[in-house]
């Protein structure tokens, strides 16, 4: 009946509109249910596209119909209850979403972390009584069952620890309005006092204590404690690279305890601070989000993109708008270095074969625009190639401006129009041991009427260079 | 003291060239001419002379830039004189100094902020930012990725360099800082334009 896409497809689109499955995600968090409503799904599908053409329209609704999301394997899962077709999406799909948005990482609470941690003490009592032999079924799959657990829990608390460090802009989400109506505070800091302490008890203390290795818990071990045990369980059989990669596990759960407590830090400092110190508090973290969503605009996929953008930000404030920069004095490069001063004889060397031969130096004809032109510059234009073909030139940056060097005030009549002639020779016939590379960078060359010319700049690389080089190593 | 008269004011009588060139170096080199500097010999803040200077023949230096191509620009509430490139609007390219100043100076109120202090002391001598909050600044992997996007591209000690030379930090350790008044206006600008902007 209707198309269909294929799962690599539908996924593909789920990405590039990621808003749809961030709203029904969050939904489904506030009402703590593992599932969405179709009709929920029809309805956020239909509002996000309301302003779409047409055709786009369509693909969307098609690629999120239930039908398709299931035959594509993204929704494992269609149950009918009481009439409403309730979706089960693929958890990995939800945790890949999750971390793609911040604000929708579900809060570390107590009881969560509990059941991670009574998961490893079964794991535990299993390993107590097991083989440890390579060819156990079971054995393998418990390591590997371990193993995963533990990448869960590292995952699970790196991910909340992301969440937490953005702790300022909730902060400041809380307390805006009371900072900013001096007759409200006092009424408000209550209900302030009241979130952040929620916050910090069911948040942040349960996380801490969870990770403090001097934690005593009634029922077993605590988390450190119990890692390290099966670490050891592992290196008295003779496992030792499960028991090291345990052990770089417990360093890094251990290393998670810092993060926490800064955070945690925060929080202290902000209940103490006066509304005064809310409001700086508070227009910092309002300002440092712009700079933040201005610094997103450099992570995009536009390569060319990595600077800031200065004029909307600055304008906002105004604050030293078009401040004088500091214009350096450009130096006029004499160096010591060796390289310096193989250029600069390999010049002279080669200015001086120029001179030497001056008298074959061809005498162009002068340029008259009007009488027999096309003719003239055929043989100018003869003359100079043979000029240009026995010159010898060394490997440059800047191949434009080398060959204006050597050609103005050398050759007698010479003009602008001669050195893009020479120029086309190098760019379409071979140069003598070298090539041209043309790059994309624009330079200018002024000359002494006044006139500019702008032009791409050109690389000579020859086979010289090397010579040079060992020339220079021998003598 | 007798009152200036007006062409004492305007012109350039009264003005020594050798103070006058002082000033415009300053001013070119993109520095802000503050009210007062601090003096690292004796630890303190100090009147400015070249400050007084702009400040009482105010017309005549407006005068003087503006035929340069430029505008003397003046806060009034931080106290300080600046040169304003006059030109079209749309080119990003001279506002990259404004932007690297904001950023910079937005970056240590925020972490000073988060640290629970009052922003009045990073404008102190005797507070301001100690080594382990440029530690701590240097710590912080996004702080650093901000700075490289705003061409900053060796973090905090190119930052702190650059505040410095244009007069918006003073140093007034071998590791520590606090904002000159300068600096400190365009953090009190951010607090204001967000209570008033609700």
């Amino acid at each position: 009946m209707s198309k269909r896409f294929s799962t690599i497809e539908t996924t593909r689109i789920l990405f590039e509109h990621p808003r749809i499955m961030f709203s029904l995600i969050q939904r489904m968090d506030r009402a703590s249910e593992r599932f969405v409503r179709e009709s929920d799904l029809t309805h956020a599908v239909v509002e996000y596209t309301s302003s779409m053409k047409a055709r786009e329209r369509a693909r969307l609704i098609r690629a999120f119909s239930s039908d398709n999301l299931f035959h594509s394997t993204l929704v494992i899962d269609i149950d009918n209850v009481e009439g409403e077709r309730r979706l089960v999406f693929q958890e990995p799909l939800i945790g890949l979403l999750r971390a793609c948005n911040a604000s929708l990482y579900q809060e570390l609470t107590d009881a969560r972390l509990r059941t991670r941690l009574v998961g490893l003490w079964d794991t535990q009592a299993r390993l107590m009584v097991s083989s440890f032999h390579r060819a156990d079924p079971d054995f393998v799959e418990l390591i590997d069952d371990l193993n995963e657990q533990v990448s869960l829990l590292i995952g699970l608390l790196r991910q909340n620890i992301d969440r937490m460090q953005g702790i300022s802009s909730d902060l400041a989400g809380i307390s805006a309005e009371a900072s900013r109506s001096p007759e409200q505070f006092a009424q408000f800091r209550q209900t302030l006092l009241q979130q952040i302490a929620h916050l910090y008890e069911r948040h942040l203390k349960p996380t801490l204590a969870f990770l403090n290795p001097d934690t005593r818990l009634e029922d077993g071990d605590n988390l450190l404690a119990t890692l390290e045990s099966i670490k050891s369980l592992l290196d008295r059989n003779g496992w030792e690279a499960a028991a090291n990669q345990l052990f770089r596990a417990t360093l890094s759960l251990n290393a998670m305890h810092r993060p926490i407590e800064v955070v945690a830090r925060e929080v202290d400092n902000f209940l103490r601070k006066t509304r005064n110190g809310m409001l700086q508090y508070n227009a910092m973290a309002h300002h440092f989000e712009r700079l933040q969503s201005l610094h997103r605009d450099t992570q995009t996929q536009d390569l060319r993109k990595t600077r800031l953008s200065a004029q909307d930000f600055v304008q906002q404030t105004g604050f030293m708008r078009g401040l004088k920069g500091h214009s350096r004095p450009k130096p006029y490069a004499f160096g010591e270095s060796v390289s310096y001063f193989q250029v600069l004889f390999s010049e002279i060397e080669l200015r001086l074969s120029d001179i030497q031969r001056a008298s074959k130096a061809p005498d162009l004809p002068q340029l008259a625009a009007s009488t027999a032109p096309a003719l003239t510059d055929i043989r100018r234009i003869e003359k100079l190639f043979g000029w240009i073909d026995t010159l010898e030139l060394r490997s440059s940056p800047d191949l434009v401006k080398e060959l204006h060097g050597r050609l103005h005030g050398f050759i007698e009549g010479y003009q602008f129009p001669d050195l893009l002639g020479a120029l086309n020779r190098f760019s379409n016939g071979p140069v003598a041991g070298g090539r041209v590379i043309t790059s994309n960078r624009f330079r200018t060359l002024v000359h002494e009427d006044g006139h500019l010319f702008v032009y791409r700049r050109r690389r000579l690389d020859t086979g010289q260079k090397q010579n040079q080089i060992n020339g220079a190593g021998t003598s | 003291m007798s009152a200036m008269t007006e062409s004492q004011r305007s012109g350039f009588e009264g003005i020594l060239p050798k103070q006058s060139a002082a000033i415009y170096r300053e001013l070119t080199a993109g520095k802000v001419i503050l009210r007062s500097l601090w003096n690292v010999h004796t630890a303190e803040l100090e009147d400015n002379p070249l400050y007084n200077l702009v400040f009482n023949h105010l017309s005549h230096f407006t005068e003087l830039y503006a035929h340069l191509g430029y505008e003397l620009a003046f806060s009034d509430a931080g106290g300080f004189f600046y040169l304003r490139e006059v030109l079209d609007d749309d080119s990003d390219e001279h506002d990259e100094n404004a932007l690297k100043i904001q950023v910079a100076l937005l970056l240590i109120g925020r972490y000073f902020a988060r640290t629970g202090r009052d922003l009045m002391y990073l404008g102190r001598a005797d507070a301001g930012l100690k080594d382990e909050d440029l530690n701590a600044m240097a710590a912080d992997d996004e702080y650093n990725d901000i700075l490289r996007t705003a061409r900053f591209d060796k973090g905090w000690g190119e930052a702190m360099d650059f505040l410095v030379r244009r007069h918006f930090v003073f140093r007034s350790g071998p590791e520590r800082f606090f904002l000159s008044s300068a600096g400190m206006n365009f953090l009190i600008r951010l607090v204001s334009a967000f209570s008033e902007d609700s």
